[in-house]
C-alpha cells in the first residue's frame, strides 16, 4: 500500500510540476524567443549550378546554403571538430566529404538537396600520418607523406569504398617540409630548394620539377596552395603576389603570365576560363576590387566592391559566372560570409560565422529613454527655484501626454531604450576570432559589431575563454555604460584591454599590457563615476588597474579586497590578498595556496555576482528556523586524478576564497568528464559521469549553518565557529550535458530551476525543489514542502525551454534577470545561438496572457447601469407604495 | 545491494589487480585494432505521414555525440570505428521520439541490445540485433491552450456576481407576486409539511439537549476548579 502510494504521490508531483508549470502554450513559439544558426568558419565551397552553395567548415560541419540569401538549406554536424577535421570536400552528382582524426577516416556521400546521407564508409590507418585525399574519375586517392623517405598511395572506389589493389609505395626523398606541399587535381607538389618538384599520381610515378630560378624566382618566402580548377594548378605566392603554375598530365607545366592576388579563383565561362581575384585599391580609401581576367587574352575588367562596412582581408572561395554576370562566395578575416554581385560589385547577402564560436557573453541594461530622463532630472540638486521646478514637471508631464495620445509607445520596442519590465537588453557577445557583437534581445539583430585584428582569447580550464566586465550599467543616465574586454594578443601573447560603450559601440580606449594577463577582476565597489575598477594581475605578478585613478579606491579597500587564481599548469589554486597595497602602487601578495598534486583541476563554479539570497534562513514544520550558509567567498572545484585502480578519481571541494580553508570536500571514483558545476545560494550542483553504472550523476549540495545565525549582518570568512552542515544527495541524469547554469531573477524570491543543455539537442529546465537534499539534519517530509526522494530526474519533452528546436554543440547558457521577479533571460550559445526568456515560477506578476480586458470592462459597465436601474426602479417602488 | 557489493569488493581486489597487469599488454593490441560497426534501422512513425525529407532531420549519436550516425534513404544507419564496450544509443528527431538502446559489445566481438535502466544497470530486458527503432510517438512540448467555453463566461465569477442579483432582485419579487405562483408554492410546503417532521423543532430540541450536556460538563470542571 505505501509502495502504492508513493507511486502516487510520485505521479502526481509528476503532473504538478510538469505538465502544468512550464511548458510553453504552441501559439507563444517565436513570441519571446529566437534561433540562429551557424555552420562554422568556411574551408571547402563549392557552388555549382543549382543555386546552392554546398559548404565545409572548420566545425565540421557539411551544409548547403542558398544562393540567392545565404540561408541554410540544409545542415549536417560531423564528429567533434576538436578531433576530426575535414580533409575533403567534392561535389559533382552528390557531395562526397572526408573527415576524421588522423588515425580513422570517414569517407561520406551526401544528397545535394536533401542532405540525406548516401553512403558512409571508413579509411582506418594503423599510424597517425599526414593525409592528403583527392578524386579521380570515381576513385578516391589517398596520400600519405612520410617526410624525407616516400608516399604512400592508396586507391578506393568512391561509392563502395572498395580498395583496388595494393597501397603504393613512392619514393620522395624530396619530400621534406609537408607545409610546402600541396595537392591538386592528380599532382602531389612541393616547394624544395627554388623548384618545385611535382609528381603525377596516376601515371608512372616520375618526378618533375620546375625550376623557379628560370623565370627569376626565389623560393624563399615562397608558400604553395592548391588551386581548384579544370586543370590541375598550384599557386605560387610570394609577397602577396602569386602565379598560377599549370600542370599538364604529361609532365609539363606552364606559368601563366599574370600576377594575381593570392585569393584567386578559376571560374569558367561558357568556352571561356577565368581568373577572378580579389585585391585591395591604394587610392579610393582602400577599397577592395574583383579582377576578372581572361586566361587566354589576358583581358582584364575590374570591379570595385560597393560597401560601407569594414572589409577585413576578403578572401574568394569559389565564383559562378554566366556572361559577365558573376556571383563571387567571399570569406573575410572576421569569418563573415558574403556574396558579392558582379558586375554592380553590391554584396547580395552577408552570414556572420563568427558567431559559431562564442567565448565570453554578457547582458547590458538599455538606458533610460529621453522622456523618463527628463523626468528622472526633476530633482537635480542644481536645478533652481521653484518655478524652475514647476515648469520642468509641466514639460515633462506635457511630453508624456503627447507621447501617450500619439501611441507611440509601441515604437520603443525599435529604438534602444529601456522597457519596463526589462526584458529589453542588449548581449555583449566576444567571439573566438575577436570580433565583438551585440545582438538586440527582442529580435536577435545585430547592433552593431567590431573585429579586433590579432586578438585571441585565453585558454580556460577545459576551453577558450575571453573575459567580458559590465564596468558601469546605463542606470547611471547622464553617464554612458561602460564595458571591458580582455583578449590575448595573437602575436604577442600580451594582454589587450578593450573599453567601449555597448549601446553605441564607441570606443573609450584601448589598452596594450605589456605582459599576458593570469587574472582579473571588478571591484565590487564603485568609484565617484559609478565606475567598478578592474583589477588585472599579469603574470609578472603585476597589478593593473583599470581605469589608473582607482588606485586610491583600491587603497581604501585594501583589507576587504581578496582574489584567487587557478593555475592550470601548476595544479594549484592560490588566493591573493591587496592588505600591502600602497597609495602609489597595487600589490596583491599570496595568502593562501591548495595544491592539488597529480590532479588536473577541471571545472570549478562560483556563485553569479550579482545574485541575492531574499531568505536567510528556511521554516521548519516546528517553527524553527534552520539558517543558510551563505557565504559570497565560496569556491567549488573539482578534480580529476589518475588512479590505477578506480580509473578517474573526482574530488570535489568548497574552498573559502579569503582564507583558503577546505570547508567540505566529497570523493567519487570511476568518474570521466564532463563535469558541471552549478554554485546558487547556499547549494550547488554537480554532474559527472559515473562509469561503474555508465550514467551521468547528478549531486545536490545544501550549505546551513544551523539553528542559530553566527552574524546576521555580515558574514565574515574568518570568523569561523563551526563548518557548515552540508547535506547532499545524488540524482540520475538520463542524458549527457554539455553546459548547465541555473536562473537568475532581480530579488531571488522566484524558485530557481536548473537548466541543463544536453546532447541530444533540448535545454531542459529541472526545479531546485525537487533535487533538494533532505537527510537526517535538513528538513524532511512532505509537510516541509518535500517531495519524496526519486532516482532518476525526469526530463519531459515539456520542459525543454527550446521546445523542437535542436540545439547542437553548446558550449555555455547565460542568464541575466529581467525586471520582473518573475522572468530570468536566457542566452543559449554553440553552433546556434537561442535565446528565450524563462519564468520558473509562472509570470506571477503578470496578469495573464488571455486575460480578458474586454469582460473586466463589461462587467463594470453592466455593474454601474445596472445599480443606475435598480436605484431608478427602487424609488418609483418606493414612489408607488407611498401612493397607496 | 550495495551493501553485499560492499562486501565482495575486498574478497575479488586481489584476482581483479592479477588480471589487469596479465592482460594490459595484450588489451592493448587488440584494442586499437578491434574496431566494431552498430547497425541497425530507424523506422518512420508512418510511412505515409513522414515528412519526405526525415532522413536527413534524424541523427543517431552513441554515448552523447562520442559517436555519431546518419540515417539512410531507407533508414538504415551504420555507425563506424566503434571499440568494444557499452553503449547507450539514442536517436534524435525533433518530431518523434524513440527509446534509447544499450548497445553492448564484448572484446570478442558479440553484439547485444538492451533496454535503458539507470536505475538498476544490471537488470537485462534483451532486444534485437541489429536494431529496429519504431518510435513511442510523437513528441508533445507544447501545453494545450484550454479552449473558450459558453459555460466558462456564463460560470466565471464576474458574471454570476453580475447575474444572480439581478435574480433575486428583479425575477425572485415578480415569482412571488403571481397569484399562481404562489399558490404552487403553498402546495409545495403543504406537501412537505406533511413528509417530514418539523425541521426547526428537530434542530432547537438537538441543539437543547447538547447544551445541556454542555452546561453540565462546564459546571463539573468549574466545581473542580474551585
Amino acid at each position: 500500500m505505501d509502495y502504492f502510494k508513493s507511486i502516487l504521490l510520485e505521479f502526481l508531483i509528476f503532473l504538478l510540476f510538469f505538465n502544468k508549470t512550464f511548458a510553453l502554450y504552441e501559439d507563444q513559439v517565436d513570441k519571446f524567443d529566437w534561433k540562429q544558426s551557424y555552420i562554422g568558419k568556411i574551408e571547402f565551397a563549392n557552388l555549382d549550378s543549382l543555386k546552392k552553395i554546398i559548404v565545409a567548415t572548420e566545425e565540421n560541419v557539411i551544409a548547403s546554403l542558398n544562393l540567392k540569401n545565404g540561408q541554410i538549406v540544409w545542415r549536417q554536424v560531423l564528429e567533434n571538430p576538436l578531433e576530426h577535421r575535414i580533409k575533403l570536400l567534392h561535389v559533382q552528382k552528390e557531395a562526397v566529404s572526408v573527415s576524421g582524426d588522423g588515425h580513422n577516416w570517414f569517407v561520406r556521400g551526401w544528397d545535394l538537396s536533401s542532405g540525406t546521407l548516401l553512403r558512409e564508409w571508413t579509411i582506418h590507418l594503423d599510424k597517425n600520418m599526414t593525409s592528403y585525399f583527392t578524386v579521380s574519375e570515381n576513385k578516391l586517392l589517398h596520400i600519405a607523406a612520410v617526410p624525407h623517405s616516400h608516399i604512400e598511395l592508396s586507391k578506393y572506389h568512391l561509392l563502395s569504398g572498395q580498395n583496388s589493389g595494393k597501397s603504393i609505395k613512392i619514393n620522395g626523398p624530396w619530400i621534406k617540409d609537408l607545409t610546402q606541399c600541396t595537392i591538386s587535381g592528380l599532382f602531389f607538389a612541393c616547394l624544395d630548394e627554388n623548384k618545385v618538384k611535382y609528381i603525377n599520381l596516376l601515371q608512372e610515378q616520375k618526378m618533375y620539377a620546375y625550376d623557379l630560378s628560370d623565370v627569376g624566382k626565389e623560393s624563399e618566402s615562397m608558400s604553395i596552395l592548391p588551386f581548384k580548377s579544370t586543370e590541375s594548378s598550384v599557386i605560387l605566392v610570394k609577397n602577396d603576389n602569386a602565379k598560377v603554375l599549370r600542370l599538364n598530365p604529361d609532365g609539363s607545366f606552364y606559368l601563366l603570365p599574370y600576377e594575381v592576388s593570392p585569393s584567386v579563383v578559376s571560374a569558367t565561362n561558357g568556352e571561356q576560363n577565368i581568373l577572378l581575384h580579389i585585391s585591395q585599391m591604394v587610392e579610393n580609401n582602400g577599397k577592395y576590387q574583383i579582377t576578372n581576367l581572361d586566361t587566354l587574352t589576358g583581358e582584364e575588367i575590374v570591379f570595385t566592391i560597393e560597401t560601407n562596412k569594414e572589409f577585413w582581408q576578403p578572401n574568394i572561395l569559389c565564383a559562378i559566372c554566366k556572361g559577365t554576370a558573376c556571383r563571387v562566395l567571399v570569406q573575410t578575416l572576421d569569418n563573415s560570409l558574403s556574396v558579392i554581385q558582379l558586375p554592380s560589385g553590391k554584396i547580395v547577402w552577408t552570414r556572420e560565422e563568427a558567431l559559431s564560436q562564442i567565448v565570453a557573453t554578457e547582458f547590458v541594461e538599455l538606458p533610460v529613454s529621453p522622456l523618463d530622463a527628463s523626468i528622472e532630472h526633476e530633482f537635480d540638486i542644481g536645478s533652481g527655484g521653484v518655478i524652475d521646478m514647476f515648469k520642468k514637471r509641466i514639460t515633462s508631464q506635457f511630453n508624456q501626454l503627447k507621447l501617450l495620445m500619439s501611441g507611440s509607445q509601441t515604437t520603443t520596442n525599435t529604438t534602444l531604450w529601456r522597457d519596463d519590465f526589462g526584458l529589453h537588453k542588449l548581449i555583449v557577445l566576444v567571439t573566438k576570432v575577436g570580433k565583438l557583437f551585440v545582438l538586440d534581445t527582442l529580435t536577435g539583430n545585430i547592433v552593431w559589431s567590431k573585429y579586433l585584428p590579432n586578438t585571441s582569447p585565453f585558454d580556460g580550464l577545459n576551453n577558450q575563454i575571453a573575459a567580458l566586465f559590465v564596468q558601469r550599467t546605463a542606470r547611471h543616465h547622464p553617464l554612458s555604460p561602460q564595458c571591458i574586454v580582455l583578449m590575448k594578443s595573437s602575436i604577442s601573447g600580451n594582454g589587450i584591454v578593450y573599453i567601449f560603450d555597448p549601446i553605441t559601440g564607441n570606443v573609450v580606449n584601448v589598452k596594450y599590457l605589456s605582459s599576458p594577463i593570469q587574472q582579473a577582476m571588478l571591484m565590487p565597489q564603485e568609484t565617484e563615476n559609478f565606475l567598478k575598477p578592474l583589477i588585472i594581475f599579469t603574470t609578472e605578478g603585476l597589478v593593473e588597474l583599470v581605469p589608473e585613478s582607482a588606485i586610491m579606491d583600491l587603497y581604501s579597500y585594501r583589507h576587504v579586497l581578496f582574489m584567487f587564481n587557478i593555475n592550470k599548469d601548476r595544479k594549484s589554486i592560490s588566493g591573493y590578498s591587496f592588505r600591502h597595497s600602497t597609495e602609489k602602487e597595487a600589490k596583491a601578495t599570496l595568502k593562501w595556496n591548495v595544491d592539488f598534486g597529480p590532479s588536473e583541476v577541471v571545472s570549478y563554479g562560483i556563485r553569479p555576482a550579482s545574485e541575492i539570497v531574499h531568505s536567510q534562513g528556511r521554516v521548519l514544520g516546528d517553527r524553527s528556523v534552520l539558517y543558510k550558509y551563505v557565504n559570497p567567498n565560496l569556491i567549488a572545484l573539482s578534480t580529476l586524478t589518475d588512479d590505477p585502480l578506480h580509473k578517474n578519481v573526482h574530488t570535489f571541494y568548497l574552498i573559502d576564497g579569503v582564507s583558503g580553508l577546505v570547508i567540505y570536500s566529497a570523493c567519487h571514483k570511476r568518474t570521466r568528464e564532463p563535469i558541471h558545476i552549478i554554485h546558487s545560494e547556499n547549494w550547488l550542483v554537480y554532474t559527472y559521469f559515473n562509469e561503474r553504472f555508465r550514467r551521468t550523476e547528478v549531486v545536490a549540495l545544501e550549505l546551513y549553518e544551523g539553528s542559530f545565525q553566527s552574524n546576521s549582518t555580515h558574514f565574515s570568512s574568518h570568523a569561523i565557529s563551526q563548518l557548515p552542515h552540508v547535506e547532499s544527495q545524488a540524482y540520475i541524469l538520463p542524458a549527457v550535458a554539455s553546459a548547465a547554469t541555473v536562473t537568475l531573477t532581480e530579488r531571488g524570491i522566484t524558485s530557481k530551476h536548473l537548466l541543463f543543455a544536453l546532447t541530444n539537442g533540448a535545454v531542459t529546465q529541472v526545479p531546485w525543489m525537487i533535487m533538494e537534499p533532505r537527510g537526517a539534519f535538513g528538513p524532511s517530509g512532505p509537510e516541509e514542502g518535500f517531495i519524496p526522494y526519486v532516482p532518476e530526474l525526469p526530463l519531459p519533452p515539456e520542459a525543454n525551454i527550446n521546445y523542437n528546436q535542436s540545439l547542437l554543440r553548446v558550449r555555455g547558457i547565460s542568464v541575466s534577470p529581467a525586471r520582473l521577479e518573475s522572468t530570468c533571460l536566457v542566452l543559449v550559445h554553440g553552433l546556434d545561438l537561442f535565446y528565450t526568456r524563462v519564468a520558473p515560477s509562472k509570470t506571477f506578476d503578470l496578469l495573464k496572457e488571455d486575460f480578458d480586458h474586454g469582460l473586466i470592462v463589461m462587467v463594470l459597465v453592466g455593474l454601474t447601469i445596472a445599480s443606475f436601474v435598480t436605484k431608478y426602479l427602487a424609488s418609483q417602488k418606493a414612489v408607488r407604495q407611498m401612493w397607496k | 545491494m550495495l551493501g553485499k557489493e560492499l562486501l565482495l569488493v575486498p574478497l575479488l581486489l586481489p584476482i581483479f589487480i592479477n588480471s589487469i597487469i596479465a592482460t594490459n599488454e595484450s588489451n592493448e593490441e587488440i584494442e586499437i585494432h578491434r574496431l566494431y560497426t552498430i547497425e541497425g534501422k530507424v523506422y518512420p512513425p508512418d510511412v505515409l505521414f513522414s515528412r519526405p525529407n526525415w532522413q536527413a532531420n534524424t541523427r543517431i549519436i552513441v554515448n552523447g555525440g562520442e559517436y555519431i550516425g546518419f540515417v539512410k534513404e531507407d533508414g538504415s544507419f551504420v555507425i563506424h570505428n566503434i571499440p568494444s564496450g557499452s553503449y547507450i544509443l539514442e536517436v534524435l528527431n525533433s518530431e518523434y521520439t524513440y527509446e534509447p538502446v544499450r548497445v553492448e559489445i564484448n572484446t570478442k566481438g558479440k553484439f547485444r541490445a538492451r533496454k535503458v535502466n539507470h536505475v538498476q544497470t544490471s537488470l537485462v530486458i534483451q532486444l534485437p540485433y541489429p536494431l529496429k527503432l519504431k518510435p513511442i510517438g510523437r513528441t508533445k512540448y507544447f501545453q494545450i491552450r484550454e479552449q473558450w467555453r459558453i459555460t466558462d463566461f456564463l460560470f466565471s465569477p464576474m458574471v454570476l456576481m453580475m447575474v444572480l442579483p439581478l435574480v433575486f432582485l428583479m425575477v425572485l419579487p415578480k415569482m412571488l407576486n403571481d397569484p399562481e405562483t404562489r399558490k404552487e408554492l403553498e402546495q409545495v410546503q403543504s406537501l412537505t409539511k406533511f413528509e417530514m417532521p418539523e425541521m426547526t423543532d428537530l434542530v432547537s430540541n438537538f441543539l437543547a439537549g447538547q447544551g445541556q450536556h454542555q452546561t453540565k460538563k462546564t459546571s463539573k470542571s468549574s466545581k473542580k476548579r474551585q
